[in-house]
C-alpha cells in the first residue's frame, strides 16, 4: 500500500507551470470583489426617519447620532471601528441602509489617516451643513488626540 | 482524577512534582515556532521517551462572556462568532438556537432558513478540516501537502465568500432565521466547484494513505486506546478516531440533520493517522451534504426571517452542536431585558486536552509536534482559571496577580499554596 513519490505528478505539473504567484497577480484584475461583499453602511437620506435602530443594534458602537425630531438629525460613522457586519442594514425598519460595494474601499480604510476615519453618513433638516461640519471637525479633533496618545504610548 | 491518571495542571516551581524517573523537562510555548496558539506544554522526558506531559493554559483570556453581558442580544449575534477564528458559524448557530428557544420562535423558522444555516456550518467544517490536515502535514515535515491542501481550500472559501460576503466569518445567521438567501444562480455556480473540490480531497486522501513519507510519520504514533478514550472523554474527531462513535449531529439532531443522508465516520485504530482519516472522510461527507442541501434549496420555499423582539423573556436554555473540533456547548440565561444575565461557552478544545496528554505518554519527543496538533488546538476559546485543592476539594477562582502573590509567598515561607 505504501508508495513513494505519490505527489510526483504534482511536482512535474508545477515545474511546467512555473511560479504560481505570477498567475495570481495576473488574475487579480479579473477577480473584482464579489457583488455581495459586506463593507461599510450607506444611508439613503430621503428614507431615514432618525429612529436610531442602527445606532442601538451596532455591535461595535461605530455609529453615533444627534437629533431633534424625525426630520432633523445626523448620523456619523467611525470607519475604522466598523466591522462590516451589516447588522444596521438587517434591522433598519425603513430599508434606508445599503451596504457599500466600492472595491477600493479597503485601501482607504487602512490608511491611518485620521481625517478619513470619521464620516457623516446622514444629515437632514437643520443639521445639514453648519452643524454637521462642526460635529465632524470635533470628532476628528477628538480622534486626533486619541491617535496622538497612542503614538506617545508606542514611543 | 483517579490514581491511574496523575493530576494534570500541576505547577512546576522547583521540579519537585515532576515524575521521579524523568531526567529532563522540555518546555514548549506559549511563544514557540510550533504554537499558533498560546499554550504552555511541560514535557518530562527520560532519554528520548516522554514520561509524562503537562499543560498550562490561560494566556489568552479575552472576556467574551463578560462582554456579552454588557451588550444586547442583537449585538451579541455579531460578537459570538469572534469566540473562535475558524468555527465562527457553529458558535453563531448555537447562539441563535438558544435565542430562538428563549424567544419562543423555534417552531416558526422555515425549512429554507434552516437549510441555509446548515450549509454555512458544513462549509465551515470543510474548510476547517482542510486547514487542519494542511498544518498537520507541515508539522510532520511534509510542506508540499500544506501548500497543495491550502490551495484547494480556496475553492470552498470562494463559495462561502460568494454566499455571505465574507471569507471566514460568514455570519449568515440571525435569531429567527438567516440574513441572506442563497439564490438559484449562486447555487448553480457553486455545484461544479464542489465537484472539483471533491476530486481534490480524494487526491489528498490518496496522498495521506499511500505516500510513505507522511504515512510513516503518522501511523502507530500517539495511540489512544478505546479504554483510555472513555476515561479521558475526548469529543469530536479525536474521540471518533479512537472508536467512540459519538457525534452531536447524529445523537441529538438539531436543525435538519435528521432529514438528510449522511454517514457517521469513525475509526478504531486510535493513532494520529486514524484521526486524520476521520477528518478526511468527514470532509468528503460534508461536501456530499452541501450538494444535497443545495439540491433541497431549489424545492423549498419559505420566509427567511421571523421577527424576534429585542427583549427576551425570562428563562434559560442549553444548546449544543458539533463544531469541527468537537462538541460545542452554550448556556444562556435571560432575565426579561434586552441583555443576557449570563452566557456560558464551553468550547471543544478544552475537552480534548486531557486525551491528548494521555496520548503522549511513552512516545518519542520527535513525535510531539504531530501529537500536539492532533486535536486541532484552539485556545482563544479555552481559557478558564480555576484552582482546586486536591486534599480538601476547595475551589478558588483568582486573577493572575493574586496567583503570583500567593505563589511567591508559598515559595518564600515554604508553606502550602492555599
Amino acid at each position: 500500500m505504501k508508495k513513494v513519490l505519490v505527489m510526483g505528478g504534482e511536482a512535474l505539473k508545477n515545474l511546467a507551470k512555473g511560479p504560481v504567484t505570477k498567475h495570481v497577480l495576473k488574475r487579480i484584475a479579473d477577480h473584482p470583489p464579489p457583488e455581495d461583499i459586506r463593507t461599510i453602511p450607506r444611508i439613503i437620506e430621503a428614507r431615514c426617519i432618525m429612529c436610531g435602530t442602527c445606532v442601538t443594534v451596532c455591535p461595535t458602537h461605530c455609529l453615533g447620532m444627534e437629533k431633534d425630531d424625525k426630520d432633523n438629525g445626523m448620523i456619523w460613522l467611525q470607519r475604522a471601528q466598523c466591522m462590516w457586519c451589516g447588522h444596521c442594514q438587517t434591522y433598519c425598519p425603513k430599508d434606508a441602509i445599503h451596504i457599500d460595494r466600492e472595491p477600493a474601499l479597503s485601501n482607504s480604510l487602512f490608511s491611518f489617516n485620521n481625517r478619513q476615519d470619521y464620516e457623516m453618513i446622514c444629515a437632514s433638516g437643520s443639521y445639514k451643513e453648519e452643524k454637521a461640519d462642526k460635529k465632524l471637525e470635533d470628532l476628528i479633533e477628538e480622534g486626533g488626540k486619541k491617535l496622538k496618545y497612542l503614538e506617545e504610548f508606542r514611543g | 482524577m483517579t490514581g491511574e491518571f496523575r493530576s494534570r495542571f500541576r505547577t512546576l516551581v522547583d521540579g519537585s512534582d515532576a515524575p521521579p524517573d524523568a531526567d529532563h523537562h522540555i518546555f514548549i510555548g506559549p511563544q514557540h515556532p510550533w504554537c499558533e496558539e498560546p499554550a504552555h506544554f511541560i514535557i518530562h522526558v527520560k532519554g528520548e521517551r516522554v514520561v509524562e506531559a503537562d499543560i498550562r493554559i490561560g494566556f489568552n483570556l479575552r472576556g467574551i462572556e463578560k462582554a456579552m453581558e454588557n451588550k444586547t442580544w442583537r449585538q451579541n449575534t455579531m460578537l459570538i462568532p469572534r469566540a473562535c477564528g475558524i468555527c465562527s458559524a457553529v458558535h453563531q448557530n448555537i447562539y441563535v438556537r438558544v435565542v430562538d428557544r428563549l424567544a419562543g420562535v423555534e417552531d416558526q423558522i422555515s425549512e429554507r432558513a434552516r437549510l441555509i444555516r446548515m450549509f454555512s456550518c458544513e462549509a465551515e467544517r470543510i474548510h476547517s478540516h482542510i486547514l487542519w490536515y494542511g498544518i498537520l502535514a507541515h508539522d510532520a515535515g511534509f510542506d508540499t501537502m500544506l501548500h497543495v491542501s491550502w490551495r484547494d481550500r480556496e475553492i470552498i472559501m470562494d463559495i462561502v465568500e460568494d454566499f455571505s460576503g465574507n471569507r471566514v466569518n460568514p455570519a449568515l445567521m440571525l435569531p429567527g432565521g438567516v440574513k441572506r438567501d442563497i439564490p438559484k444562480e449562486k447555487a448553480d455556480r457553486a455545484k461544479p466547484m464542489l465537484d472539483e473540490l471533491e476530486k481534490k480531497v480524494l487526491y489528498h486522501k490518496k496522498v495521506f494513505t499511500e505516500e510513505a513519507s507522511i504515512r510513516n510519520r503518522l501511523e502507530d504514533v500517539g495511540i489512544l486506546t478505546k479504554e483510555d478514550a472513555k476515561k479521558t472523554t475526548p469529543n469530536g474527531p479525536t474521540g471518533r478516531g479512537s472508536g467512540l462513535p459519538f457525534d452531536v449531529r447524529k445523537a441529538f439532531p438539531y436543525e435538519l440533520y435528521d432529514k438528510i443522508d449522511w454517514n457517521l465516520v469513525y475509526y478504531n485504530e486510535g493513532d494520529i493517522l486514524a484521526t486524520t482519516l476521520v477528518r478526511l472522510d468527514e470532509t468528503l461527507e460534508s461536501i456530499q451534504m452541501c450538494k444535497q442541501i443545495l439540491d433541497n434549496l431549489e424545492s423549498t420555499q419559505g420566509e427567511l426571517l421571523v421577527r424576534v423582539k429585542p427583549r427576551i423573556p425570562e428563562g434559560n436554555y442549553m444548546s449544543r452542536a458539533e463544531a469541527p473540533r468537537g462538541e460545542d456547548l452554550h448556556f444562556g440565561v435571560a432575565n426579561g431585558t434586552d441583555t443576557p444575565e449570563r452566557y456560558k461557552i464551553r468550547a471543544p478544545s478544552l475537552g480534548n486536552i486531557d486525551a491528548t496528554l494521555k496520548r503522549m505518554d511513552g512516545e518519542y519527543i520527535a513525535d510531539m509536534p504531530v501529537i500536539l496538533r492532533s486535536y486541532d488546538p484552539c485556545f482563544s476559546c479555552t481559557n478558564r482559571v480555576m484552582i482546586i485543592n486536591e486534599k480538601t476539594g476547595e475551589k478558588i477562582i483568582i486573577d493572575q496577580d493574586e496567583f503570583a502573590r500567593k505563589a511567591i509567598k508559598a515559595k518564600k515561607y515554604n508553606r502550602s499554596f492555599f
